[in-house]
């Protein structure tokens, strides 16, 4: 029988027991906004130990390794980059998109509320919801209006050039179209003028701040990662010098069934990523828009997979936004044609999405990812809510990693008899 | 001469140590240096448990000082002692390459013992970093399970 003295012990040590998880939660919940660059950090060292183990393993030392990964990171990074830049179109280029695009937008707009010239008549669809819509419309409108330098531009680039020369026929006819239908405001664009430069100096001011702000961050999770590769297994040594030895096996066990969870995770993720990519490019050049383009689709699509449910959103927005400019189709089927690229798009999208529900997710992951969706859904938008973008980045493994330590603790302290 | 920092220390020594195991002499210099920064040190007072009987094994051990008693509970209820094992001897080889067998043995600890302990995962993570290293251990885990399951036979007078 227990003395009053080993119960008030065994009190007060429930107590501070307590009053340390709340300390902890309260620190960590402090501590966030670094929290999530280093749970990052991390993750992205324990996908990039297998590199380093690879070079030391052919006879340089790990640190050398460290150093050729961290190279070999910055140089994909300052090439996307590159890539990203060289892709982005150029001041002429986004003039182009813009008209294009306002182009596509009213006469998309017309043609589906079958609007007259008046463009105040038009067909059941539009007397139902002609208010609601033509007010999404002036938004967009809004939205893509040229600012006073695209005006200029449009008026004196190529004078003589022949594409210019419709492009600005067909701009002219676009926003006489939408003012006539009350779908055009043009106080946008001067107010825009007016205010262009004290918004761009607050943008500036506004991005600095944010980047002051987030640069000891990203700092510390940088050192943590170079840290964390260049470890040798002293901090697993070192972690498993506190376990007490009647714990030694379970938390031994624990830490192999977390390690064999987070690498197939990764395994699963990476291998998913690049099969979704190749999907998606093959499927969007198979309903249409021109191999080029559907690569560069399918290389976004397949990097932003990273977030559930983000790549195949990727791919249909940037599918959509390719049919919806009007550009020419490539058809490999015959029936598919400019007007009808956008249904193709969508066809080919959720084709992508039930091959990847179908074969990819059941075939990659397996049980490396024995989620819900509705768990995976919460998760990510409670991730993104508390977290922002690397919350989301980071829901998934965090679920996964959640679930896989939650059972492995029940299951090996009950087989160890601990509980 | 500036002296090597106490890690390096315990690391050259925890090589030579290995290297004078019967599991793992077999291995080159680099591959017990590779094989040293996965092996745990555990310390256990006089007659403290080390592992027992009926729960599942999680890792090999290496009885770097101090000595070992290996026992098995009778169906009368009384306890035979097994073997006692000294340096560099090994024990619980099953658990570092079967799947999820209960030990069919106790251990305790006789005197201050120092193991080092090798898991199943950290087998699985040097066959995959060093695939030649971990055949030679496999083959001396296999051998030495062999041996002890010789020695089972011939004390049961089979």
């Amino acid at each position: 029988m227990s003395s009053p003295a080993s119960a008030e012990w065994r009190i007060a040590r429930r107590v501070l027991l307590a009053a340390a998880f709340i300390a902890s939660a309260w620190v960590l919940w402090q501590a966030r906004s670094l929290l999530v660059p280093c749970i990052g950090a991390a993750f992205l060292a324990y996908v990039c130990v297998p590199a380093v183990d690879f070079v030391e393993r052919n006879g340089l030392p790990r640190a050398a390794g460290v150093i050729l990964v961290a190279l070999a990171g910055f140089v994909a990074v300052i090439g996307v980059g590159f890539a990203i830049r060289s892709a982005a179109p150029s001041a002429e280029g986004v003039l182009e998109l813009k008209v294009r695009a306002i182009h596509a937008v009213a006469g998309r707009y017309a043609r589906l509320m079958d609007l007259d010239e008046t463009s105040l008549r038009g067909n059941r669809l539009h007397q139902l919801v002609g208010r609601e819509a033509d007010a999404t419309v002036a938004r967009a409108a809004r939205f893509l209006a040229l600012t006073p330098e695209e005006d200029r531009l449009l008026v004196t680039q190529g004078s003589l050039d022949a594409r210019w020369e419709r492009l600005r026929r067909q701009h002219f006819e676009d926003e006489a179209l939408l003012e006539r239908r009350g779908l055009r405001d043009p106080a946008r664009a001067s107010t825009d003028s007016a205010d262009s430069t004290d918004a761009w100096a607050g943008s500036m001011a506004a991005s600095v701040a944010v980047l002051a702000q987030l640069l000891p961050a990203w700092v510390t999770a940088f050192f943590l990662f170079v840290f964390l590769l260049a470890d040798d297994g002293r901090i697993k040594r070192d972690l498993f010098a506190l376990v007490p030895n009647r714990y030694f096996e379970p938390v031994l066990s624990i830490h192999a069934d977390l390690h064999a969870t987070l690498q197939s995770y990764a395994k699963a993720l990476f291998t998913q990523c690049a099969l979704l990519g190749f999907t998606v490019a093959l499927a969007l050049a198979i309903a249409g828009i021109p191999p080029r383009w559907a690569l560069v689709i399918g290389f976004f699509a397949g990097m932003a997979n990273v977030v559930p449910y983000a790549g195949i959103g990727t791919a249909l927005a940037g599918g959509m936004l390719y049919a919806l400019l009007g550009y020419e189709a490539h058809p490999f089927m015959p029936f598919v044609n400019a007007e009808n690229l956008p249904w193709a798009v969508l066809a080919a999208v959720l084709a992508t999405d039930a091959i990847k529900n179908a074969v990819y997710d059941p075939l990659v992951f397996g049980g490396a990812l024995e989620l819900h969706p509705v768990a995976v859904i919460l998760g990510v938008a409670a991730g993104a809510t508390i977290f922002g973008f690397l919350g989301a980045l980071f829901a998934v493994p965090a679920l996964a990693f959640g679930r896989a330590l939650g059972g492995s603790v029940f299951r090996q302290l009950r087989s160890y008899g601990a509980i | 001469m500036t002296p090597a920092p106490p890690a390096s220390a315990d690391h050259e020594t925890l090589v030579h140590f290995l290297g004078r195991t019967t599991l793992f002499g077999g291995l080159g210099k680099r591959d017990l240096e590779h094989l040293a920064r996965f092996v745990l040190v555990r310390q256990f007072r006089d007659g403290e448990s080390i592992y027992e009987e009926g729960r599942p094994g999680a890792a090999l051990f290496l009885v770097r000082t101090g000595r070992v008693e290996i026992t098995k509970r009778m169906a009368d209820g009384s306890t035979l002692a097994v073997a006692s094992l000294d340096p560099p001897a090994s024990f619980e080889e099953l658990a570092a390459i079967g799947g999820e067998v209960a030990r069919w043995t106790s251990a305790r600890a006789r005197g201050a013992v120092e193991l080092l302990a090798l898991g199943r995962a950290d087998l699985e993570s040097l066959s995959r970093q060093n695939p030649s290293a971990a055949n030679k251990v496999i083959v001396s885990l296999a051998e030495a399970t062999a041996r002890r399951l010789h020695l089972l036979l011939e004390s049961q007078g089979t």
